[in-house]
C-alpha cells in the first residue's frame, strides 16, 4: 500500500478535514477521557478493596471525588464544544409541536417545584432548525428555567410569529439565583458555584446550538424577571419535517 | 531462597524458614486453597446455563482495559481483551461471547466497521459501545448499526457494571409483550398497566419509565441510564426530573400501606423489585 500523496486533491481534502477545529477537539477530548476513565475505574476498585475505616480508604475516596469533578468539568467543556459544531443545513421542524411535547414532559417537575409552566405558542410555521437540535436546545433552556425559578412563580414560554419566529422565555429567578448570569463570586461556596456553573453551561449550550443554526439571542431583566429572546429563522412549510418520536432502544 | 521468594510472590502464599544448628532447615508454608464448589443459591454470580458469562473487551488503552478487566473479574465474569480492531473482529466472530464491550476508536479497524461485521454474523450478541463522543447523532448512528447500549467516556466503573448487568439480563430474556413483576403487569403492545387486577393510568413518559425499570427488575439502574433510555438525553439535568417521575410512578403503582416496589439506592439510582430490601 503506497503512502497517500499530499499534492493530490484527495490528499488536500483529507488534510483539510484532518486539521478541522472540531474533529481535532473531539480527538483531544477522547485522549483526555481515556486516562480519566482509567483513573476513575482504578480508584473505584481500590476503594472497593480497601479495608473499612482505614486511612488509605479516606484518601482514595477523596482522590475519587476529585477525579469525578475533573470528569464533570471535562464533560461540560466537551458538551459546549459539541454544541458549537456547525449545524446541518436544510432541516426544519414544527416549533409549536416540539414545545407542547416538552412542556408536557416537564410539567411534573414544575408542579413538584410549585412553578407554573405556561405555554403560549401562536407560531405555527416551521423553523429552519432540525428537530433533534431544537429538542435538545429547548430541553436545556426549560431545565435551566426550572432550576433558577423561585417557588410559586410562573415560567412563560412564548413562540410568536413576526418576520422570523420570536421565542421568549420569561422566568422569575429565586433570590439566591438572581446573580446567576453574573461572573462567579469568590464568596459563594464551592457547591453553589458548581450548581451555578452547571446551570450557565446549560444555557450556553442551548444558545450555541440555536445560534449555530442561525438564531439571534438577547437577554434582559426587569422587575425581578429574566427574559431570554431567540429570533429563530423560519422555513418554508413544504420543507418542514414531522416531529419524530423520541428515540427508543430496541427491547 | 530466591525460588521460594518467587513462589511467594506468584501464589500469594507465605513461607517461613528456620534453621536449627546441626539439624538443618525447616520450612513452613501457608497458602490459600482455591476450591471449585457449588455456590449457595442466594449469591448472584453471573452464570447462564451453568457457565460463567464471557465478555470480550475491545479497547486499545491497555491500562484502561486492565482496570475494567480487574473489576469485572472481581465480579466473576470471564474476560478476554482485544487490543486492536482486527483482533476484536476475529475474536468476536470465532468465539462465543455473552457480551462485547467495544471502543469506537481502535487501531487497524474502527469500531463502526466491527459493529457492522459482528452484527451481521451474530445478531443476538449484546454490544455495549464506549466512546468519547456524546452527541445524539453519534448515539443514533451506533444504535442504528446494532449497538444495544452506549456509554460515554469518562465513565464510572459502577455505571459500566450496572449497564453490563442490565444488558446481560435483557439478552437472556425472551422479548415478551407482557412483563410481570409480582402482581404488577405491563402490556407493551396494548400499553396497559395493571396491579392486582386494577388498571393504572400512566402518561407516556411514566409508561416508558416503568417499562424500563420492569425490564431491568432486580437490577440497580442509575439516574444517567434512566435519562438516556427514557428521555434520550446524553447529559445531566439541572433539575430532578428522574426523581419527580419516579415519585409520580410510586404514587400510582404502590399501595400506601403495602411494600415498596421501586427502591431508592442512595447515590446510585433505583431498583424495581417485588421483594422488600433494606434501605441503602
Amino acid at each position: 500500500m503506497g503512502a497517500p500523496r499530499n499534492d493530490s486533491a484527495a490528499g488536500q481534502a483529507g488534510l483539510t478535514r484532518n486539521c478541522d477545529y472540531h474533529p481535532i477537539l473531539g480527538e483531544l477530548f477522547h485522549l483526555l477521557s481515556q486516562p480519566l476513565t482509567g483513573l476513575r475505574c482504578s480508584l473505584a476498585l481500590s476503594l472497593k478493596r480497601s479495608r473499612a475505616r482505614s486511612r488509605s480508604r479516606t484518601e482514595i475516596a477523596a482522590a475519587l471525588k476529585q477525579v469525578e469533578r475533573i470528569s464533570w468539568l471535562n464533560a461540560s467543556i466537551h458538551a459546549l464544544v459539541e454544541a458549537g459544531e456547525p449545524a446541518t443545513r436544510g432541516e426544519s421542524c414544527a416549533l409549536a409541536d416540539c414545545l407542547t411535547e416538552l412542556v408536557d414532559e416537564l410539567s411534573p417537575v414544575a408542579r413538584a417545584k410549585r412553578v407554573e409552566l405556561r405555554l403560549a405558542a401562536n407560531h405555527r410555521l416551521p423553523i429552519a432548525i432540525g428537530t433533534q437540535q431544537v429538542r435538545s436546545a429547548l430541553f436545556h433552556l426549560l431545565d435551566f428555567a426550572l432550576f433558577i425559578s423561585a417557588q410559586r412563580t410562573k415560567i412563560v414560554v412564548k413562540a410568536e410569529a413576526a418576520k422570523d419566529c420570536i421565542f421568549t422565555l420569561q422566568v422569575t429567578p429565586a433570590a439566591r439565583m438572581s446573580r446567576i448570569l453574573n461572573p462567579i463570586s469568590d464568596r459563594e461556596t464551592p457547591n453553589a458555584r458548581d450548581a451555578s456553573l452547571q446551570c450557565r453551561v446549560r444555557l450556553a449550550i442551548a444558545r450555541k446550538i440555536l445560534e449555530g443554526a442561525g438564531a439571534k439571542f438577547h437577554a434582559h431583566s426587569s422587575a425581578g424577571r429574566l427574559f431570554l429572546h431567540f429570533h429563530l429563522p423560519t422555513a418554508s412549510q413544504e420543507t418542514a419535517q414531522p416531529l419524530t418520536p423520541p428515540l427508543r432502544r430496541p427491547a | 531462597m530466591g525460588f521460594l521468594d518467587a513462589c511467594q510472590k506468584l501464589s500469594g502464599s507465605r513461607f517461613r524458614s528456620r534453621s536449627f544448628f546441626g539439624k538443618g532447615l525447616s520450612f513452613c508454608a501457608r497458602t490459600s486453597l482455591y476450591l471449585s464448589c457449588t455456590l449457595p443459591n442466594n449469591q448472584k454470580y453471573p452464570v447462564f446455563r451453568g457457565r460463567i458469562m464471557r465478555i470480550l473487551i475491545a479497547e486499545d488503552d491497555s491500562s484502561l482495559a486492565s482496570f475494567v478487566r480487574k473489576g469485572l473479574e472481581a465480579e466473576h465474569y470471564a474476560l478476554d481483551v482485544a487490543a486492536d480492531g482486527e483482533q476484536a473482529r476475529v475474536m468476536a466472530g470465532q468465539f462465543d461471547y455473552d457480551l462485547l464491550i467495544l471502543d469506537l476508536n481502535l487501531p487497524r479497524l474502527d469500531g463502526v466497521s466491527i459493529l457492522r461485521a459482528v452484527r451481521t454474523r451474530k445478531p443476538s450478541l449484546p454490544i455495549l459501545v464506549l466512546t468519547a463522543r456524546t452527541k445524539v447523532e453519534d448515539r443514533v448512528q451506533c444504535l442504528d448499526l446494532g449497538a444495544d447500549d452506549y456509554l460515554a467516556k469518562p465513565f464510572s466503573y459502577s455505571e459500566l457494571s450496572a449497564r453490563i448487568r442490565a444488558l446481560l439480563r435483557r439478552s437472556h430474556l425472551p422479548a415478551e409483550s407482557v412483563i410481570t413483576v409480582g402482581d404488577l403487569k405491563l402490556d407493551r403492545v396494548e400499553r396497559r398497566v395493571e396491579r392486582g387486577g386494577h388498571r393504572i393510568e400512566l402518561t407516556s413518559k411514566e409508561f416508558a419509565l416503568l417499562e424500563y425499570l420492569m425490564r431491568n427488575a432486580g437490577r440497580r439502574i442509575t439516574r444517567a441510564m434512566i435519562i438516556e433510555h427514557v428521555w434520550n438525553l446524553s447529559f445531566d439535568t439541572c433539575t430532578n426530573i428522574v426523581d419527580v417521575y419516579v415519585n409520580y410512578l410510586r404514587r400510582k403503582i404502590e399501595l400506601p400501606s403495602g411494600p415498596r416496589l421501586i427502591h431508592t439506592i442512595r447515590g446510585v439510582g433505583y431498583e424495581l423489585s417485588s421483594h422488600g430490601r433494606a434501605a441503602e
